[in-house]
């Protein structure tokens, strides 16, 4: 085959296929104020109809259960009041269904590389860092702005599965919207400074832009200052240029490995459920070296699919999970109640039912999430359903 | 005047046609033209061939949108026009294209079989539509319209280095393709 019959082949190219290659970029302020109108209205739109993701699929074309390697979810999260929940962002940056799924070539931003200071990167002592499938970058200036750039080969994602969790904090502002930066339409996430308060105590939370693009082959996420200009911002991704060796550009800094005693959990017999809740089906059955185990049940008529969770840990491990409940109880139902002879502790947002209860020394939770959770009262159930069994590898799956 | 009532005159086998296609399309096809051929004779040749071309297809054809129909006309017949002149005229976009291009191409002339029954056609579009969006459109603009990679990256407020990249990808790509489906060794 010849170049020139290839060439000729091109000819073959459909006719809608031409007629979209002649679309311009758009340059005129007239329509970048178009489209900024269309990203607030998204937003709106995503605190309201978006919400219900029946509607937000069909807005965005997307299909409950379809493998998205072409977008982005962006989860907003508040986790400092687990009582907001979580809001859900989606970002529409296309990628190749064919994208590389490890790194084949790496991109740097030269102009921080070049004239900012490089923030190192802590690794365990030995170890170097491996930049398979995500690179991450990191310089700070004397003024106070710093870039935090990665790069992600195809991720593979699926509509409902969080790819970032930006943290917004208390009452704080923030917006989407989608700019041509570098010869990308980037879109933003600009998170307004705030002031935060929790368990008594105030601080300051100084706010961020993060950008998200891809070039079709790889993701790209950037987080910045929030005082950066958009003049600035340009710079920088003008400055994106693929490089032979991404190691020439990044500082690590050893730590030496930090490895907490786990405590130990040696039970003789555990509280299990007699059988799967209706739907259910077991996917993960783990015990840890030191004893810990976790459970898993999936429910999959849904995506995600609602999710049923058992773990068993020492006594004492659950603290941080009832310190972050508690924090939040005042908005969100924390009920008391007795289940197979035993105290539990409810809680139930909506987002997530979790029980929580003590037992033979051990620390249990359940917690089911998801679209179709379950609520505590079928939690209850469960519970009132378990058989203590000797059998401690009973529900191990390999 | 709209598509539709330049098909109509055409149908009509009025000469009007012409002169409408050409007011109206005629800046276009010549650009192509130019693209492949880079001399301002050939590239009026080409056009006139080009209505000729539409004169002697439409009807029975009856294309619902002219502007991807002329823009096929003109590309081939100012592609076989540069076959005709290939020795004497040089430097136009089209070699530029066909040395990029050569990258994915090897091996002896395709069967003449096999160039009639248009199955490289066939893998061609197979392969664009799996191209992105983006992908596609530079592919087209380079390969299809001879755009320059300048010109590309104006028109998508890229930058040429951008166009540059994009395109050896996608030509990597594309060979893959080929190799995959046995047109290349």
């Amino acid at each position: 085959m010849t170049a020139l019959e290839l060439l000729s082949a091109i000819g073959a190219a459909d006719a809608a296929d031409l007629e979209h290659s002649e679309r311009r970029a758009p340059r005129t302020h007239r329509l970048r104020m178009g489209i900024l109108m269309a990203a607030a209205v998204i937003v709106l739109l995503s605190t309201t109809v978006f919400g219900v993701p029946a509607i937000r699929n069909a807005l965005f074309g997307l299909r409950t259960g379809q493998t998205y390697v072409s977008g982005l979810h962006v989860r907003e999260g508040k986790p400092a009041d687990p009582r907001e929940g979580a809001m859900d962002v989606f970002l529409d940056v296309r990628m190749n269904p064919d994208a590389p799924k490890t790194i084949e070539t790496c991109y740097v931003p030269l102009l921080p590389a070049r004239a900012w200071d490089p923030i190192p990167l802590q690794v365990t002592a030995g170890q170097t860092p491996s930049f398979r499938r995500d690179t991450l970058l990191q310089w700070r200036s004397g003024d106070g702005s710093y870039v935090v750039f990665r790069q992600h080969a195809a991720p593979g994602y699926t509509v409902e599965q969080p790819l970032d969790s930006v943290s917004t904090g208390f009452d704080a502002a923030w917006t989407v919207d989608q700019l041509m930066l570098g010869g990308f339409w980037v879109q933003r996430i600009t998170v307004a400074p705030s002031v935060l308060e929790a368990g008594g105590s105030r601080a300051q939370r100084p706010g961020l832009q993060k950008l998200y693009w891809s070039d079709g082959d790889y993701l790209f996420t950037m987080e910045v200052n929030y005082a950066m200009s958009e003049q600035t911002l340009g710079a920088i991704l003008e400055s994106i240029a693929p490089v032979e060796r991404i190691d020439k550009y990044i500082t690590v800094e050893s730590v030496p490995a930090v490895v907490l005693p786990l405590p130990r959990l040696g039970l003789t017999r555990i509280l299990f459920p007699a059988s799967a809740p209706e739907g259910y089906t077991q996917s993960r059955g783990l015990q840890y070296t030191n004893g810990e185990y976790f459970f898993l049940w999936l429910q999959g008529e849904t995506n995600p699919p609602s999710t049923l969770e058992l773990s068993i840990a020492p006594q004492g491990r659950n603290d941080d999970i009832r310190e972050d409940w508690e924090l939040s109880a005042r908005e969100y139902e924390k009920t008391a109640a007795q289940a197979g002879g035993m105290d539990v502790t409810c809680y139930q947002t909506d987002a997530a039912a979790q029980l929580l209860w003590h037992f033979d020394g051990a620390d249990y939770t359940i917690k089911s999430t998801g679209p179709e959770r379950l609520p505590v009262e079928d939690l209850l159930q469960i519970l009132e359903g378990c058989v203590l069994t000797p059998d401690t590898s009973a529900g191990l799956m390999p | 005047m709209e598509d539709a009532e330049i098909v109509a005159l055409y149908f009509a086998r009025q000469e009007a046609a012409i002169a409408a296609s050409q007011q109206c399309y005629g800046a276009y096809c010549y650009k192509i033209a130019m693209g492949v051929l880079a001399n301002h004779e050939d590239a009026q040749e080409t056009l006139s061939d080009t209505w000729l071309h539409a004169w002697n297809a439409i009807p029975p054809e009856r294309p619902p949108r002219l502007r991807p129909f002329f823009a096929k006309i003109t590309r081939n017949l100012a592609i076989d026009r540069w076959r005709r002149l290939h020795a004497q005229k040089r430097g136009s976009s089209l070699e530029l294209a066909l040395e990029e291009l050569a990258e994915c191409a090897g091996g002896p002339p395709l069967p003449q079989q096999q160039l009639e029954d248009k199955e490289l056609e066939q893998s061609i579009r197979r392969f664009l539509a799996a191209c992105g969006q983006r992908e596609r459109d530079v592919f087209l603009r380079r390969y299809f319209f001879f755009e320059t990679t300048e010109q590309i990256a104006r028109r998508y407020g890229i930058r040429q280095s951008n166009v540059l990249n994009l395109l050896s990808r996608t030509r990597k790509k594309l060979k893959a393709h080929l190799k995959k489906e046995g047109y290349l060794p």
